[in-house]
């Protein structure tokens, strides 16, 4: 029994080793949770005989497993929406799109494999990568050496620097974290009044790149936090973090990090008796970091690029959909997926062939286009998100206390 | 400011304490390191979590629930991961563990999704200790590891079934030939395990939140608070627990909070320099 | 004496075809493959290297290290930064990662191999929490959080190796090289020290050999390849960060070379080979993939606990060698 096992289990892996080595890979079909349940969607989609030819495919690397699988499963379920909504609608130059995933494990080696599996296949006229300026910058070597051109999702200056001096193939369909947490200290000290700040934050890339940004935007107004804490991912008690911001009795308390510690930290800092308001990286506006730490959540203040209860049309109306769909509330990982999925088909719709030079170029001709989240401006390859929005969480809801908008400098 | 770092301190060193006293019944019952302890602790709150907040059980039955769910799994666990290889190198074991830990993480994933959720708390509010702040649920947490702590004692000292547990623990070969049954004997050391490392997923979801990943930190710095309180000793990992909780708050409040984990293993490593085989360790005999 | 001939002539040729078999199957890989796949064989050599330093470690001088990654990456960023910082040439940088990270290993093995068998193990994750940490945060060294980009590729009289396939062509014979010197290795009497270490410590204390000194030079190899691995990755990637070098990863060498077989550098090599292509096999999979992949490896496990190459041996043993020794008898 044991040996028959065991030769089953050799025999499957010899012929995973030679589908593998194979040159001409059969494209993966994708199989999203969302197109498993929506059964009836997907043969409307294929009944839906307006569109003719072989479809338009799109690359997406996302974090399905491991440790970062929570930006995949908002990623992949927005895509199947997308993907729905686009073909429903007469699809790109009369053809159907195609969303093919690829898991990017959360790691650098996961993302640049995944990207090159997709870059492999002739038929991708695109590729949207996964949700971290690490995973990005790590991938562009590898994009300058497919020549197709990629959408970036993170969202890290040194991405934008990336995009715009080294590597004309990559987009980066965000607004810069520099004009976001700029913004958010700008609203702090001149609305607010605030005086004294501390900062805590995560030593992971995102986080510690908002909180360098956070500290040179207080330096404008000739503030030095009064104490800088830092962490490491996965930290659950607080309080050697929490201690010495109290004892320095700042103001206010400036963070950056991801959702579940967003909301241990606002939970423990309510818990302590630290009434003073909190400014927060986009994840403290988030519902997940909401849902979490629920009546805790009061007196914090976030920026960030999207809110489920945004009145921006496309995106109010995606977010009902994701809501409707999927019963929980639309995060940002969803709706930024949403419209660079929209931006992508845009590039094709103009190029007006899936020509990968041609959509490169067709892409710096975006300007001005409306997304779910804000404004994009391409023209350059870097930050073409050009919007943001700082909120106040009152009652659980996250409510607009100001808009955010930026030119591009040319 | 100290006191508060005190409280804080030792509610978190009995959490890995907790975890640790887990790792540790099956390490001294088998001699392995299970490198799936901090996945029960993870599996432990997410079937806490669909009783309480998906079935609408109130929070103490749910715990029972989930940790008597969690002893099956338990079982199950070292019936398709240990016992197939109880007569391989431990290697091969710790391999197969670490296998096992993938494919857990990512089960939860596919059951319960990846945005983190969390439970109702036992004890709702805070308490105020002269200046420090402590949590209710940080309280209840102190109070029932504490009385977990004892049902161990009791149930490994005084009762049958743990004097069978413990003759397996110490010899396999030779309790096999008294006629206890070792297959029984063991998968209770492992039900009994995951048991106690499930509750603590149950009471930690409310504070700490529940994700696939809850459990690889925790999981690590309980393995920290074993090796530095003496491997495969009870109280050992008890104390190990604490001295993490220590000096990950006074370490982080006085030292550097970048380096928080760091400093635990700069800990872990010195005190195996000094005394390898940890606090309350019994020195594992060379053989010649 | 006619039937010793015998027998060496028909292990010989069965030998010489593996050999041909095994040159055509390399020199295969990068016609038959895409880009995408030529990058996971070139990842795939990387990881053997750190595999082959588990090898000397575990399998010849019998102890367990969960800090490879972290040597990896000492070496990573010794390379990155002798290129980026001081100027240095590749070949100098690749010397300096090498000779640089068998140095760290040395010095490290000297404090750590005072501990023996599980306490190393124990300490070796501490080292290697402590490493991450470090490269999370170290920015002059490691670039921060967001690490180091735009390592140029490798480069030799003027010559970038910048495609895919020529990355291959330099990795593959370092890995040749490698592995011969690690049979060199088994083969010397100082292999000969870490295997009786390895077999009886304190036996081997008797017979002469200072277990710390032998140790440590064991780690000190270890480092060396682990350092070669970084600086390849270096070049490799071109960009660095600490995502990349994590305990998990250790823990992936563990398993490569256990489902391998850790009797010898042909292990090494067969369960790098299966690991990381059943990582980009189970990919269609998609959300079940590393539910499949954590399964595989807990199933391959029980299925051979001594390592598929141990298990071969044992399968051949067991039925093909009883069936020639049948032959002559009827």
């Amino acid at each position: 029994m044991k040996k028959k096992l065991a030769f089953l289990l050799a025999a499957t892996l010899l012929l995973g080793v030679a589908g593998c080595g194979a040159k001409e890979e059969p494209a993966v079909k994708e199989e999203t949770p969302a197109a498993v349940e929506a059964p009836e969607a997907e043969e409307e989609e294929s009944g839906g005989a307006d569109l003719s030819g072989d479809p338009i495919k799109i690359g997406f690397t996302t974090v399905l497993t491991g440790d970062r699988s929570l930006e995949g499963e908002y990623g992949s379920n927005a895509v199947a929406l997308v993907e729905e909504e686009i073909n429903a609608a007469g699809g790109v130059l009369g053809r159907p799109i195609e969303i093919v995933i690829e898991d990017a494990l959360g790691t650098d080696v996961g993302a640049v494999n995944a990207y090159r599996k997709l870059a492999a296949d002739e038929d991708i006229a695109l590729i949207i990568g996964s949700d971290s300026s690490n995973d990005n910058i790590a991938i562009s070597g590898s994009v300058l050496e497919a020549k197709i051109p990629t959408i970036a999702q993170g969202s890290s200056p040194k991405l934008t620097a990336v995009c715009d001096d080294e590597n004309p193939y990559m987009f980066q369909i965000r607004t810069s974290d520099a004009t976001l947490c700029e913004a958010l200290v700008k609203y702090a000290v001149e609305e607010k009044g605030l005086k004294t700040f501390a900062v805590i934050h995560d030593t992971e890339s995102a986080s510690s790149d908002q909180a360098r940004l956070f500290t040179e935007a207080l330096a404008k107004y000739d503030i030095e936090p009064t104490v800088v804490v830092p962490f490491t991912t996965g930290t659950k008690d607080f309080s050697s973090h929490l201690v010495q911001i109290q004892n320095t009795q700042p103001d206010a308390v400036i963070a950056a990090m991801f959702h579940t510690e967003a909301a241990i930290v606002v939970q423990q800092m309510r818990a302590m008796g630290m009434e003073m308001p909190i400014f927060g990286s986009n994840a403290f506006g988030d519902p997940i970091t909401i849902g979490l730490a629920g009546e805790y959540m009061n007196n914090v203040f976030s920026v960030t690029a999207w809110v489920p209860n945004t009145p921006n049309e496309k995106g109010a109306a995606f977010s009902q959909k994701y809501t409707d769909t999927y019963g929980v509330e639309c995060a940002q990982s969803a709706a930024k997926i949403y419209d660079m999925v929209y931006i992508a088909c845009e590039a094709i719709e103009r190029a007006g062939t899936t020509d990968r030079e041609a959509v490169r170029e067709a892409m710096t001709t975006i300007d001005g286009y409306e997304g779910a989240i804000t404004t994009y401006d391409c023209r350059t390859n870097g930050a073409c998100g050009r919007g943001g929005l700082v909120v106040e969480v009152v009652d659980k809801v996250p409510t607009i206390r100001e808009d955010v908008y930026a030119e591009k400098d040319l | 400011m100290n006191i508060q770092l005190l409280v804080s301190g030792i509610s978190m060193g009995v959490v890995y304490g907790l975890i640790a006293m887990g790792m540790v019944l099956i390490f001294r019952s088998v001699g392995i390191m299970n490198f799936a302890q901090g996945e029960f602790l993870m599996f432990g709150g997410y079937f806490c979590y669909t009783c309480n907040q998906i079935l609408h059980i109130p929070i103490i039955p749910s715990l029972i629930l989930a940790s008597l769910m969690m002893g099956a799994v338990g079982v199950l666990f070292m019936r398709t991961s240990y016992w197939p290889l109880r007569k391989a190198q431990t290697k091969a074991i710790i391999v197969s563990a670490m296998g096992a830990s993938i494919a857990l993480k990512e089960g939860a994933r596919l059951i319960w999704g990846a945005i983190p959720v969390s439970v109702d708390k036992v004890a709702d509010g805070n308490v105020n200790l002269s200046g420090a702040v402590i949590q209710w649920q940080n309280v209840a947490i102190i109070g029932i590891a504490a009385v977990l702590m004892v049902l161990v004692y009791l149930l490994l000292e005084k009762t049958f079934i743990g004097n069978i547990m413990q003759a397996t623990a110490q010899d396999q070969y030779m309790s096999s030939l008294v006629g206890v049954p070792v297959i029984v004997s063991i998968g209770l050391t492992f039900g009994v395990s995951a048991m106690i490392t499930g509750i603590g997923g149950g009471l930690l979801a409310p504070i700490f939140f529940l994700n696939n990943t809850m459990g690889t930190v925790a999981g690590a710095k309980a393995f920290a608070a074993i090796v530095i309180g003496g491997f495969g000793s009870v109280p050992g990992a008890i104390i190990g627990g604490l001295i993490v909780g220590l000096v990950e708050a006074f370490g982080g409040a006085y030292i550097s909070t970048t380096y928080q984990l760091v400093l635990i293993y700069v800990a872990l490593v010195l005190v195996l320099m000094v005394r390898p085989q940890g606090i309350f360790g019994e020195k594992i005999q060379e053989k010649a | 004496m006619q039937s010793v001939k015998t027998k060496m002539k028909s292990i010989s040729v069965p030998k010489l075809f593996l050999a041909v078999g095994v040159i055509l199957a390399c020199l295969a890989v990068p016609a038959l493959s895409s880009s995408y796949m030529l990058r996971v064989f070139n990842m795939a050599m990387i990881a053997y290297l750190c595999v082959l330093s588990v090898y000397v470690l575990l399998g010849m001088c019998g102890q367990n290290s969960f800090a490879q990654a972290g040597l990896w990456g000492v070496g990573a960023y010794l390379t990155a930064n002798a290129v980026l910082k001081l100027g240095c040439s590749s070949l100098t940088a690749f010397t300096i990662s090498v000779l640089g990270t068998a140095l760290f290993a040395f010095i490290l093995g000297f404090a750590f191999f005072r501990l023996r068998q599980y306490y190393f193990t124990f300490a070796s994750v501490g080292l290697m929490t402590i490493l991450n940490g470090l490269f999370m945060n170290w920015t002059e060294f490691t670039g921060g959080a967001l690490g180091l980009s735009n390592i140029p590729a490798f480069t030799i009289g003027g010559f970038v190796l910048e495609s895919e396939v020529w990355k291959y062509v330099m990795i593959l014979p370092i890995c040749v090289i490698a592995s011969l010197l690690m049979k060199v290795l088994f083969r010397s009497s100082m292999g000969r020290s870490f295997m009786a270490i390895r077999d009886n410590e304190m036996a081997a204390n008797c017979l002469g050999v200072n277990s710390l000194l032998t140790k440590s030079i064991a780690f000190a190899i270890s480092g060396a390849l682990c350092g070669a691995a970084g600086a390849l990755y270096a070049f490799l990637s071109g960009y660095l960060s600490y995502q990349s070098f994590t305990y998990q990863q250790s823990t992936m060498y563990l398993i490569m070379i256990m489902l391998g077989g850790t009797a010898s550098p042909t292990g090494a090599i067969i369960g790098t080979l299966i690991i990381s292509l059943l990582q980009e096999w189970v990919r269609p999979l998609q959300n079940y993939m590393q539910l499949i992949y954590g399964a595989g490896i807990m199933i391959l496990m029980i299925v051979q606990p001594e390592g598929i190459l141990g298990g071969g041996k044992a399968f051949y043993e067991k039925h093909i060698k009883k069936k020639k020794a049948y032959t002559p008898a009827e």
